[in-house]
């Protein structure tokens, strides 16, 4: 494991510093080879892909002799789409063996990220408990945060600013009725 | 042909089309300066606004941001050699250089005129192009129908950057997502988990995940970046304007050159800019200025990139084919007015097509009215800190996705498939075949299911006509030529593994 975690460097524990006005900040950073993700991505998609050919193969038969049916398409799509995708976990194990170039992708600020994702979560699932502007205040507010804003005034100012241009241009100028 | 036309500019006789123009061009050029951003994101972003608009102003806007935004990114790349889009990569190459020995105000001057003409000349060929196009197509049966997408859809993935297997991922990924829905030959509902997908994904929704939400995660990953200082740019007044004529050659060249290039599916604006660099250099008398701070090159890059956005449009319009990831989107805005883009498209709406022609003339005095004259302010425009860009996009997504339908589903959709959309771009596998299979997915179906009940079930529709022999080798050599070359790289010892962006 300790090959696709990274080991910190100087700068990047020197980029874990805390945020001050106009400086750089980059928080830690997970490298993983980029061959382990198409494997890992290609299974997944594999799994969903049978899934999909199951779902497919159940579809009714067509009443048209000459047609293929409301599953015929999708069952050419999947044929086509399993191939690619199993070159791809092919390309990607021949990578893992070190017989292919070994890219590494860097996910930086992972926790932020992961955070934002849940963020993005939220505002969709309270979006009609709270109505548009809190939901936009609050959540953008969040956002910026999560984005490494630490400014007290811009993380008001702007979730502010973006409520009044929504309520200008949505409500009022397109008519829009929101929850 | 001049009657149509007369209908496209008298469209400009409603203050609003203008409104629209100046409002695109504007939100182009902001989007474009800001590195990261580009014209199908932008595009996207501002789909929600024209919901209630009538066609032919959102329309208007939609072009007008496309054009602006190509061009949006060159004055970043000039000014702080951060291109701000793609399309202006070669733009930087020379552009900051000048800036380096301070004739920013000249390559910024040349960029925009140059980019100006690019439009105009392009948009010039897009009318006597798009019209013949669209009325050849009108013969083209479900057959020939099918082999256009299929290779639409195969020069996207072949020219994808990254491993020809993952843009092939990426568009089975895109068709089977267009397949959920009702069946639109038996009504039969197929991999609908619920009653909301009867209809399909909603696209708006699905573009603004794929686009701008997963850019947001990009955002947030990049943090609160450091502030990039714009260099001062001087030097607008006292250029000459007797300069530019020698440079009239390569800009014409260079706006042919891009045209063409934009209307291949897949090509798009950044490998226009990049043969148009490469040909001026060339042909230039004196090429070993170029990397160095050539005024050719600069006009040559812009000119170019500025021409495929009409060369990208001549597929859309006379054939109902996207040819790139921005025309996909704007595919989407055009069906949410109900307008199908087509070879239909001249003769039921030929205010649609004439309008844009129209546009983008009217549009070149504006964008190079507002580029020259808002220069200084657009170099402030990457000063923005991120996550107030983060939080800007992140809210438009949600109002936006929430009022093309009025209800929670389409939010749903879209917070799905921005989480997605970072994901698929973390493993490399390219977002623009995506969509463009999720928008050509139903044409493809619907023909091929066509073409086989026209011939009787045989598959001799597909290979008896010299139209779809001739796409279906394109297609075929889409595919085999990409894969060629990664053989014979294979071939050559390569450098060592390197760490990737993963953007």
């Amino acid at each position: 494991m300790e090959r696709l975690f990274s080991h910190r460097s100087k700068e990047e524990i020197m980029e874990k510093q805390p945020f001050d006005e106009g400086k750089q900040r980059v928080a830690d950073c997970i490298r993983l080879p980029l061959p382990l993700l198409e494997v890992a991505a290609g299974l997944m998609l594999l799994a969903t892909l049978i899934w999909y050919v199951i779902d497919a193969r159940s579809l009714p038969e067509p009443f048209n002799a000459t047609d293929i049916g409301a599953g015929g398409f999708p069952l050419l799509i999947a044929t086509g789409t399993i191939l690619a995708t199993v070159l791809m976990i092919g390309f990607g194990l021949a990578g893992m063996m070190g017989r292919m170039e070994r890219d590494v992708t860097r996910w930086r600020r992972p926790f932020y990220v992961l955070a934002t994702s849940l963020i993005f979560v939220a505002q969709a699932a309270w979006f009609e408990t709270l109505g548009v502007y809190l939901c936009v205040a609050l959540f953008s507010a969040a956002v910026m945060l999560a984005a490494g804003e630490r400014r007290p005034l811009h993380v008001l100012g702007v979730p502010l600013a973006l409520v009044a241009f929504i309520y200008v241009v949505f409500a009022i100028a397109l008519n829009v009725v929101f929850p | 042909m001049i009657e149509n036309l007369l209908l496209g500019l008298s469209a400009f006789g409603d203050p609003m089309v203008w409104i629209s123009l100046v409002f695109g061009a504007l939100a182009g050029y902001l989007i474009g300066a800001i590195p990261g951003l580009g014209p199908s994101l932008g595009v996207a972003l501002l789909i929600p606004f024209t919901y209630g608009l009538d066609p032919v102003v959102s329309i208007v806007g939609l072009v007008a941001l496309y054009a602006a935004a190509e061009y949006g990114g060159a004055i970043t790349a000039i000014l702080i050699n951060s291109p701000g889009t793609s399309a202006a990569v070669a733009t930087a190459w020379d552009g900051y250089p000048l800036t380096q020995q301070g004739r920013a105000g000249e390559a910024l001057m040349v960029s925009i005129v140059a980019s100006g003409i690019g439009i105009f000349v392009s948009a010039l060929f897009l009318l006597f192009t798009a019209v013949p196009l669209s009325e050849l197509a009108l013969s083209f049966g479900p057959g020939e129908y099918f082999a256009l997408a299929v290779v639409g859809l195969s020069l996207v993935v072949g020219l994808a950057e990254g491993l020809v297997v993952k843009g092939a991922v990426a568009m089975g990924i895109g068709l089977a997502l267009a397949t959920v829905g009702l069946d639109t030959q038996t009504g039969v509902p197929r991999f609908a988990v619920s009653t909301e997908l009867f209809e399909g994904l909603p696209l708006v929704p699905v573009l603004l995940g794929l686009y701008a939400l997963s850019e947001v995660l990009f955002m947030v990953e990049e943090g609160a970046a450091a502030k990039v200082k714009s260099p001062p740019v001087g030097g607008f007044m006292s250029w000459n304007w007797k300069g530019f004529w020698p440079l009239n050659g390569v800009i014409m060249r260079s706006s042919v050159l891009g045209y063409v290039i934009g209307i291949i599916p897949g090509a798009g604006a950044s490998i226009a800019s990049f043969i148009a660099y490469a040909t001026a250099k060339r042909t230039s008398k004196a090429p070993e200025l170029f990397g160095k701070g050539s005024v050719e090159g600069v006009a040559a890059s812009e000119a170019a990139n500025n021409a495929a956005v009409s060369g990208a449009m001549a597929p859309l319009l006379a054939l109902g084919i996207p040819g790139s990831p921005t025309t996909a989107v704007m595919i989407g805005a055009l069906m949410i007015q109900g307008i199908q883009p087509g070879p239909l498209l001249f003769s039921r709406n030929p205010e649609i097509p004439y309008t844009i022609f129209a546009s983008l003339w009217i549009g070149v005095p504006i964008m190079v009215f507002i580029g020259l004259a808002g220069a200084r302010g657009w170099a402030q425009v990457a000063n923005i800190p991120r996550p107030a860009i983060a939080a800007i996009v992140s809210a438009i997504c949600l109002v936006g996705a929430y009022s093309s339908e009025g209800t929670m589903f389409p939010v749903f959709v879209m917070t799905a498939f921005g989480i997605l959309g970072y994901l698929l771009r973390k493993v490399q596998i390219p977002l623009a075949p995506v969509i463009l299979a999720l928008v050509l997915g139903e044409v493809m179906e619907t023909n091929f299911r066509r073409a086989l009940i026209t011939s009787q079930g045989s598959l001799d529709i597909f290979y008896t006509s010299p139209v779809t022999v001739v796409l279906s080798l394109m297609a075929i050599l889409a595919f085999v030529l990409p894969a060629i070359g990664f053989v014979r790289r294979r071939r050559r010892p390569g450098p060592a593994a390197g760490e990737v962006a993963s953007r």
